[in-house]
């Protein structure tokens, strides 16, 4: 049984407007997505701004409630579970956040910040509370002096450490972590990143990693989901889809990375345009769309569902993006 | 060879605060050869943005002050030149290129005015010859449709879009030398390839020096031709961008390399680190501040160590525990 099974999820954010503020149309964040992740495993999940991966995480631990589609965590289906009855089962799953100094109180002190989950889970004493946040500052490679300093004392790689040692305060099986060292410089990034892989090695927690740095996601992930405009169009093992990518956006976010080698011999394809709006997208290929294929026009009412063109190799069966030779393979496959 | 546009030696920018005055920018020297992009980097809080403000004199007011060092733009000195001679510098002989786009436009003015602002300042044109000027402008810097851009606001605009308006604006006058504060940090990797292609196709028809600023060693490698490393106020290192990557000397750029997540790396493989933080501004030590990070005791906290050439326009702080060299 998968830890995380997500079917076919959307998240469509209605948009009013006119006189009588009627609903007029959808941002369509995250439109039909299908994903799973397996216990202790990490699965990346890269695109730009804009394209719903931090809209899906909070789909996932249902902060918002989805439009459609289905999520099951150990097999149970929390989709439309209310809030009430989805507290208890928020031991298994967490979520942190990116940005670190928003995300703490600064009313709190890091010792309350930390044993909040417990309280609110109705964990333990108020002492032992206080002995568990220390153990876990401990952890997190932060001493245990800071359980009575507020979370502005620090820095943000510290913050973000606690931010950590709070996620994992309830032994979660899942883990959510959106953009979760992107405000970091680069020594301290690193601190996190191995903390976060010492923690999965130590616990067993899977982790769904949201972030934009495609370095990053593939050093931290065992697979890698690329998504595009509210869609996956790629999902592949970490070192798989990074050697051999099949989707032309993969294969341009990959080449967009500036190589930290200045002998590197660079062929860069630059990509023209920008991502299109979620209110009204194309109605075909999205990315055939951004690089206005001569295919565009077949691809308008066309099946494009993700397909296994190679075993643990799903891309989306889009004529614009795929050489000839794998689009007819995954078209056979539809 | 060509001469240097800039000179920067020994400059010294302090912040008056509650806790006194405090030396943000401690004695830093380089200097930016003609046709040329200087890299200037280092993690947040090193000073690399203060330099820079500092070389224009745009410094918050009334706590920044330049408290000593020299800033020789085209051999003349621009510490204490009065207001009216940086009115005619800046925008015109200097653009800069802030890094928050949606900050550095005004959000209720049109595309075309603050396009135009510079160009009717400094070049004196008409109002309508500068308008026109600007759509030309927007079209070099590839904004699809510019005759009609020109005239919408900021906010109409995506991130990637605004950024090349700020691009635009940076360039207007043509100026020799322009400086860029973490241009593409805001942005995509995809639209960030394109603004550093546009930089650097721009540069090469302009023939304009660029210092570039970012915490970006991946960037740095793709577009500078020298590379200034700075830590805490000071500059650790300072050499040609091959250099820097093929021989570091310092421990702290050495140490910047390793933290970095490269695509080669093997996957779940521990990433270098440099333990501990910065020392908060207020606590600089007078000598080694990479060895005060280190915790690290003695004698090389108490003096400043010497910058030295090591290789031909190699430069490096040359503390003992730090580099090689004793």
């Amino acid at each position: 049984m998968n830890l995380l099974e997500v079917n076919d999820l959307k998240m469509h954010f209605p948009i009013h407007g006119g006189v009588t503020a009627r609903v007029i149309g959808a941002v369509k964040a995250v439109d039909g997505i299908s994903l799973k992740i397996n216990k202790g495993e990490t699965l990346g999940i890269v695109g730009e701004s804009g394209c719903g991966k931090s809209t899906l995480g909070k789909a996932i631990v249902r902060l918002t409630n989805p439009t459609a589609g289905s999520i099951h965590i150990n097999g149970r289906d929390i989709t439309h579970m209310s809030q009430r009855a989805i507290r208890p089962l928020r031991k298994q799953f967490q979520m942190m956040f990116q940005d670190p100094a928003e995300s703490l109180n600064p009313r709190m002190s890091v010792g309350e910040i930390i044993a909040e989950p417990l309280l609110i889970q109705k964990v333990g004493t108020p002492v032992w509370r206080r002995e568990r946040a220390i153990e876990l500052l401990e952890r997190v490679g932060m001493a245990a002096s800071a359980v009575d300093k507020f979370s502005f004392e620090f820095s943000g790689g510290q913050r973000q450490r606690i931010g950590v040692a709070r996620a994992i305060a309830l032994q979660p099986e899942l883990l959510v972590l959106d953009e979760p060292v992107s405000a970091l410089d680069v020594s301290v990034q690193s601190q996190v990143l191995n903390l976060l892989m010492e923690l999965q090695d130590e616990m067993g927690i899977a982790y769904m990693f949201i972030a934009h740095d495609l370095a990053v996601v593939k050093h931290i992930s065992d697979n890698v989901a690329v998504m595009y405009l509210g869609k996956v169009v790629e999902l592949a093992d970490a070192d798989i889809i990074y050697k051999d990518p099949k989707h032309a956006y993969t294969k341009a976010l990959i080449s967009a990375i500036p190589v930290p080698d200045p002998t590197a011999v660079k062929n860069s394809m630059i990509l023209e345009g920008e991502i299109p709006s979620p209110i009204n997208p194309p109605k075909g290929s999205a990315f055939g769309h951004r690089l206005n294929h001569p295919k565009y026009d077949e691809t308008i009412g066309l099946d494009m569902s993700l397909v296994e063109i190679e075993p643990g190799h799903w891309v989306a069966a889009d004529p614009c993006c795929l050489s000839e030779e794998d689009y007819s393979k995954a078209r056979n496959l539809i | 060879m060509s001469e240097d546009v800039l000179i920067v030696k020994n400059l010294q920018t302090a912040f008056d605060t509650e806790s006194g005055r405090l030396t943000a920018v401690d004695g830093v020297s380089f200097t930016v050869p003609a046709g040329k992009t200087v890299g200037i980097v280092g993690e947040s809080g090193c000073g690399k943005s203060v330099t820079a403000m500092s070389i224009i004199q745009l410094l918050p007011q009334p706590s920044g002050v330049i408290t000593g060092g020299e800033v020789i733009f085209k051999g003349k000195n621009l510490i204490g030149v009065d207001d009216e001679t940086l009115y005619n510098i800046r925008g015109n002989e200097i653009g800069v290129i802030f890094q928050e786009p949606m900050t550095a436009l005004n959000p209720v003015h049109r595309i075309g005015k603050q396009l135009s602002e510079s160009l009717i300042l400094h070049k004196g044109l008409s109002k309508k010859d500068a308008w026109k000027e600007s759509i030309e402008l927007l079209e070099m810097v590839g904004i699809p449709s510019p005759e009609m851009r020109v005239s919408e606001y900021p906010h109409q605009l995506s991130g990637g879009m605004r950024q090349r308006v700020v691009i635009a604006i940076a360039l207007a006058c043509k100026p020799d030398l322009i400086i860029a504060d973490e241009p593409t940090t805001a942005l995509d990797v995809t639209v960030q390839a394109q603004i550093l292609d546009l930089l650097n196709t721009l540069q090469k028809e302009n023939g304009s020096s660029v210092i570039l600023i970012t915490h970006d060693l991946g960037v740095i490698a793709e577009t500078c031709d020298e590379v200034v490393v700075m830590y805490a106020g000071r500059v650790v290192e300072q050499a040609p961008v091959l250099n820097i990557f093929k021989t570091p000397q310092h421990a702290y750029t050495k140490g910047l390399l390793a933290s970095m997540t490269k695509l080669e790396t093997p996957r779940k493989s521990v990433l270098g680190t440099i333990p501990n933080m910065v020392a908060g501004i207020a606590d600089f030590v007078a000598g080694c501040r990479f060895c005060q990070r280190m915790e690290r005791e003695g004698e090389s906290l108490l003096v400043r160590p010497e910058f030295i050439e090591v290789a031909k326009d190699h430069w490096v702080e040359a503390c003992p525990q730090c580099t090689d060299r004793a």
